[in-house]
C-alpha cells in the first residue's frame, strides 16, 4: 500500500498576507510584513518591530462570520487559515476518518494576560476568558466548526511545534488511524513572549538580517498556518489536485541547553539527515532549503555549520523568510511549509530581505535575490526550536 | 501494534495497594490531592536542580524511575504529555511582565514556561538526542504522546521509547477550576473527585522479550464532539470492537459512580475501579491508570477494593477514562 | 565594601535559585562561571545583569567588558564601586 502523503491545500495569515495568494504577492514583491505594533498594547510598541497580522480581531470575527466577543487571537487566526486549507473540500470527506493536529506556544495567553492584567488594575475581568489559555483550545474549536471526528491533537514544542504537527498528522495518516488531516499551528503576538525574547536580549530593534554577519536578533511574529494533507489513495479517490508531496521529515533533540544551540548544532545535524533518510534522498538532491533563520546569533551560526557539514560538497541555496513574517513561533513550521509549497507552485526561491555581509564563519551565503528555478524539485524546511526541539521537512514536486 | 511496557516511573498521591492511603483523609477528604514527591537529589543533580520548577522535577524523576526499572541509560526518544505546562513559571514571569509594567523581567521563569521544557529537560540530563516532542491537547495529552510512541516503534520495533505525561496541580489553578464548575457548571468533577495531579513515564518498546509489566494492545481516543452519553460512547465503540472487550477481567474507569454497574455489565460484570478516587481529576489522569494496569498485571489483586464486580484473575485490563465528557480514552493493557 | 560582597552574594543565591548555597559557600574572589566555579551559564549573565539593573540602578553598556565584570562577586562589587563614583 501507497504511504505517500500528499498536500492538497494550503492555508496561511501572517504579517505577510492574510491568506496565501496575498502571501505569495508580498513574497514575490519582496516586501516585508514587519512594522510597528498596531494592536498590541505594550510599553515596548516603539522600540521592536515586530510580525503582526494586519487585521484586529473584530476584523477577524468579522471574515469570520463570528460574533463579536472575546475571542483569543490565537483562535481567530486559526480558524482563519484551517479554513483557507480545508476549504469546502473537508464537507466530502467521512468526518471520523480526519484529524485536526495544531500546534502553539503559548496557547490563548494573549487573552489570559489581558484578564490578569485587568485583575491586577482591580478591574472587573471575565473569568471565562482563561478557558482559552491552553494549546488545546483553539483545536478543540477549530474540530467543532470544521466537522473533525477521527483525531485531535496539539503539539507544544516551542519554535518547532507546527513543523512536529505536521509530522504526527502525517505519521498517523501512514498508520491508517485517519485518511486525512487538517495539520499546522498558530501563535499570536503577546506581551508575554515579548517580553520573554527581550529578556534574552535577542531582539532586533530594526527589520531582522538572518544569517548576516552583522545581524542582531529576531523579529517577533504572529501567525497561522495550516496544510490539507491525505494519502495518495484519498487524495485520488476525492481527484484533489495535489500541490506537493511531504517525502520525508527528521526530528531529533539537541539536548545542550534550555534555549542556545550547540555550536556544532548536533540536533539540527540529526534533524537534517533524518529528514534526508526518510524521503531516501541524497544530500545533493535538495534543492532549496528554506531556514530556519530568525536572526539571532546563535541559531543562525549553527544552522550553517550544520548546513554546510551535513551538504558538504553540494550546498542548496538556502533563505529564510523570517524576513518577511516574523518569527512566528509556534505556527514558524507551517507558515514556512506553506511557504516551501508556493515556492514548488511558482518555481520560485524567495530570498533573504535585509542581507548584506555573509557570515564569516560560513562558505555559503543565503539567496539575496528573487530566483526563478525550474528545477526545484525537493525542498527542506527547517524548524529549530527552544529546548533544543529540531524538526526537518521534506517537500516535493509530484511529477 | 502490540507495545511492551519494560518500566515504569509515578509521582502521585499515594499507591492504591496501600489501605493507609485508602483510608486516608487525603482521598476521602481533601479538595486537592498532591503528590508524595521524592528525594529529587536522588534522580536530579542537584547543580541543575536549581533551574527546575516542581513540574519539571516531578517529569524528569519519573522518567528517570522509567529508566532505571527497565535498566535502559538512554532512549531512543521521549515524548511528554502535559496539558496545562509548567504552569508555576507561566504564572510567575506574567505577574512579573504585569507588576513590573513590562520592565525588566527575569528571563529563567520564561525559558522555563514553555510546555517542552519537560521533555527537553529529560532529553539535557540523558543527553538523548533521539525524536524528541511535547503534547499538550487537554484530555488527550498523554493519549497523543502513547500513540505517537506507538507509531514510531510500529515503524522500527527495536526502538525503545520513553512516554509520560505530567500535570501539576497550584492553588491558583485549583481556584481556577473551582471558579469554571461554579461559574459555567462545566462538570469537570461532578463525582466530586478532588482535583489532581501526578507524573507518569513509560518505558515502551516493541520487542516482547522487554516485556515486564504488560503489553499494549490497543489505544483509541475519541472526542465526542456531538455530546453522547457516556455509556453510549462506550457502548457504541466496543460494539465496533468486541474482541478488544472479550475476555476483560478488570476496568479501570475514569467516570462516575453512577455509571460503574452499567460498565460492569458490558464487559461481563468483572471488576470495575474507578481509579481518579486515588488519583484526582486532571487532564493527564490517563497515565495513572496505566501505572495503575502495570501495577496490577505484576502483583495481582491483593488489597484491592473493586467499586463493582468481583474479578479474581488480573490478566486484561481496559483503561476508560473521560474528561469534561469530550474526551474519552480506551486502552487495553494485558499479559502476553 | 564588605557589606556589599554580603549583600551580592544573597542576591544571586536568591535571584539564580540556590537553595541550598549559603553565602560562605560562595568564594568572593572565585569564578562564577565555568565548571571550577559556581557553574553559571548565559542566562544567569543575563539575571546577574538584572541585578546590577533592577537593585543597583546601573546598567551596562556595550563598552563595559561584561565577561570581567561579571567574572567574580568581587569584580562586580568592584563595578559597583566605580559606577557609584
Amino acid at each position: 500500500m501507497s504511504h505517500r502523503i500528499f498536500v492538497t491545500g494550503i492555508g496561511i495569515v501572517c504579517a505577510a498576507g492574510n491568506s496565501a495568494s496575498e502571501t505569495l504577492s508580498s513574497l514575490a514583491a519582496q516586501k516585508s510584513g514587519i512594522s510597528g505594533m498596531q494592536y498590541l498594547d505594550s510599553r515596548l510598541k516603539d522600540l521592536f518591530p515586530v510580525g503582526e497580522v494586519k487585521l484586529s480581531n473584530k476584523d477577524l470575527c468579522d471574515n469570520l462570520s463570528l460574533p463579536i466577543k472575546n475571542y483569543s487571537r490565537t483562535y481567530l487566526l486559526a480558524l482563519a487559515a484551517a479554513r483557507e486549507a480545508a476549504g469546502e473540500m473537508i464537507e466530502n470527506y467521512n468526518s471520523s476518518r480526519l484529524g485536526i493536529v495544531s500546534g502553539s506556544t503559548v496557547g490563548g495567553m494573549d487573552l489570559s494576560e489581558k484578564y490578569f492584567q485587568s485583575v491586577y488594575a482591580g478591574i472587573d475581568a471575565d473569568i471565562s476568558d482563561l478557558k482559552q489559555h491552553d494549546c488545546g483550545f483553539s483545536t478543540e474549536l477549530i474540530a467543532e466548526k470544521l466537522g473533525i471526528k477521527g483525531y485531535l491533537s496539539t503539539v507544544s514544542t516551542a519554535c518547532s511545534s507546527s513543523a512536529n504537527s505536521i509530522i504526527h498528522a502525517s505519521m498517523l495518516i501512514k498508520s491508517g488511524i485517519i485518511d486525512a488531516a487538517v495539520a499546522g499551528g498558530v501563535d499570536s503576538l503577546a506581551k508575554f513572549t515579548l517580553n520573554g525574547f527581550n529578556s534574552l536580549k535577542i531582539l532586533d530593534s530594526k527589520l531582522c538580517s538572518p544569517f548576516d554577519e552583522n545581524r542582531n536578533g529576531l523579529n517577533l511574529g504572529e501567525g497561522a498556518a495550516f496544510l490539507f494533507i491525505e494519502s495518495e489513495r484519498s487524495a485520488s479517490s476525492h481527484m484533489n489536485d495535489v500541490i506537493c508531496e511531504i517525502k520525508g521529515f527528521g526530528n531529533s533533540c539537541d539536548a545542550f541547553h534550555q534555549t542556545a544551540m550547540s555550536e556544532e548544532g548536533i540536533g539540527p545535524k540529526l534533524a537534517m539527515r533524518s529528514a534526508l533518510n526518510s524521503a531516501s534522498l541524497d544530500p545533493s538532491e535538495i534543492d532549496y532549503i528554506n531556514l530556519h533563520g530568525t536572526g539571532t546569533s546563535n541559531n543562525d551560526l549553527s544552522e550553517g555549520l550544520a548546513i554546510e557539514e551535513v551538504f558538504s560538497g553540494a550546498i542548496p541555496f538556502y533563505s529564510s523568510t523570517k524576513s518577511y513574517t516574523g518569527h512566528t513561533l509556534g505556527a514558524a513550521g507551517a507558515v514556512e511549509a506553506v511557504i516551501s509549497a508556493l515556492s514548488l507552485k511558482t518555481n520560485t526561491i524567495y530570498p533573504n530581505i535585509n542581507f548584506t555581509t555573509k557570515m564569516k564563519e560560513l562558505s555559503t551565503a543565503p539567496v539575496s535575490v528573487i530566483m526563478k528555478n525550474d528545477n526545484l524539485r525537493n525542498i527542506m524546511s527547517n524548524s529549530f526550536g527552544f529546548g533544543g526541539n529540531n524538526s526537518s521537512i521534506i517537500f516535493s514536486k509530484v511529477e | 501494534m502490540n507495545i511492551y511496557i519494560s518500566g515504569i516511573g509515578n509521582i502521585s498521591a499515594g499507591s492504591p495497594f496501600d489501605n493507609d492511603f485508602q483510608n486516608s483523609k487525603a482521598i476521602n477528604d481533601a479538595r486537592i490531592l498532591r503528590s508524595v514527591e521524592p528525594q529529587y537529589k536522588d534522580y536530579i543533580d542537584p547543580k541543575i536542580s536549581r533551574r527546575l520548577s516542581r513540574i519539571i522535577k516531578m517529569g524528569l524523576a519519573s522518567a528517570k524511575m522509567a529508566l532505571n526499572d527497565a535498566s535502559v541509560d538512554i532512549p531512543d526518544g521521549i515524548i511528554t504529555g502535559t496539558a496545562i505546562g509548567c504552569i508555576e513559571d507561566t504564572e510567575k514571569f506574567l505577574n512579573s511582565v504585569i507588576e513590573g509594567h513590562e520592565e525588566l523581567p527575569s528571563p529563567s521563569a520564561f525559558i522555563s514556561s514553555t510546555h517542552n521544557s519537560i521533555s527537553s529537560q529529560i532529553a539535557i540530563a540523558l543527553k538523548c538526542h533521539g525524536y524528541n516532542s511535547t503534547f499538550s491537547s487537554r484530555g488527550f495529552s498523554f493519549e497523543s504522546a502513547l500513540m505517537d510512541a506507538m507509531m514510531q516503534i510500529d515503524e522500527k520495533p527495536g526502538l525503545k521509547f520513553l512516554a509520560g505525561s505530567v500535570d501539576e496541580l497550584t492553588d491558583k489553578l485549583a481556584d481556577i477550576l473551582e471558579n469554571f464548575e461554579i461559574a459555567f457548571n462545566l462538570n469537570l468533577n461532578k463525582n466530586k473527585f478532588p482535583y489532581g495531579e501526578g507524573a507518569a513515564f513509560f518505558l515502551l518498546s516493541g520487542e516482547k522479550k522487554n516485556m515486564r509489566y504488560g503489553k499494549i494492545s490497543s489505544v483509541k481516543m475519541i472526542y465526542n464532539n456531538s455530546d453522547e452519553n457516556i455509556l453510549d460512547v462506550i457502548e457504541n465503540y466496543y460494539n465496533d470492537n468486541k474482541s478488544i472487550k472479550d475476555k476483560t477481567d478488570l476496568v479501570l474507569f475514569g467516570g462516575e459512580i453512577d455509571e460503574v454497574i452499567p460498565v460492569s455489565k458490558i464487559f461481563a460484570d468483572c471488576g470495575v475501579i474507578l481509579f481518579k478516587k486515588y488519583c484526582g481529576e486532571y487532564f493527564t489522569s490517563t497515565s495513572y491508570a496505566l501505572y495503575f494496569a502495570c501495577m496490577l498485571l505484576k502483583n495481582g489483586l491483593k488489597n484491592i477494593s473493586f467499586d463493582a464486580g468481583n474479578s479474581t484473575t488480573v490478566s486484561k485490563i481496559v483503561l476508560i477514562n473521560k474528561f469534561n465528557n469530550k474526551y474519552y480514552s480506551f486502552v487495553t493493557v494485558e499479559n502476553d | 565594601m564588605d557589606e556589599l560582597i554580603v549583600k551580592l552574594k544573597k542576591e544571586i543565591i536568591e535571584q539564580l535559585n540556590f537553595e541550598d548555597l549559603s553565602i560562605d559557600d560562595i568564594e568572593t574572589e572565585g569564578p562564577l562561571f565555568g565548571p571550577e566555579g559556581l557553574g553559571l551559564d548565559s542566562i544567569d549573565a543575563l539575571e546577574l545583569i538584572l541585578i546590577l539593573e533592577k537593585k543597583y540602578g546601573i546598567k551596562m553598556t556595550d563598552a563595559d567588558d561584561g565577561k570581567a565584570i561579571l567574572q567574580s562577586v568581587k569584580s562586580m562589587a568592584d563595578f559597583i564601586m566605580l559606577k557609584r563614583k
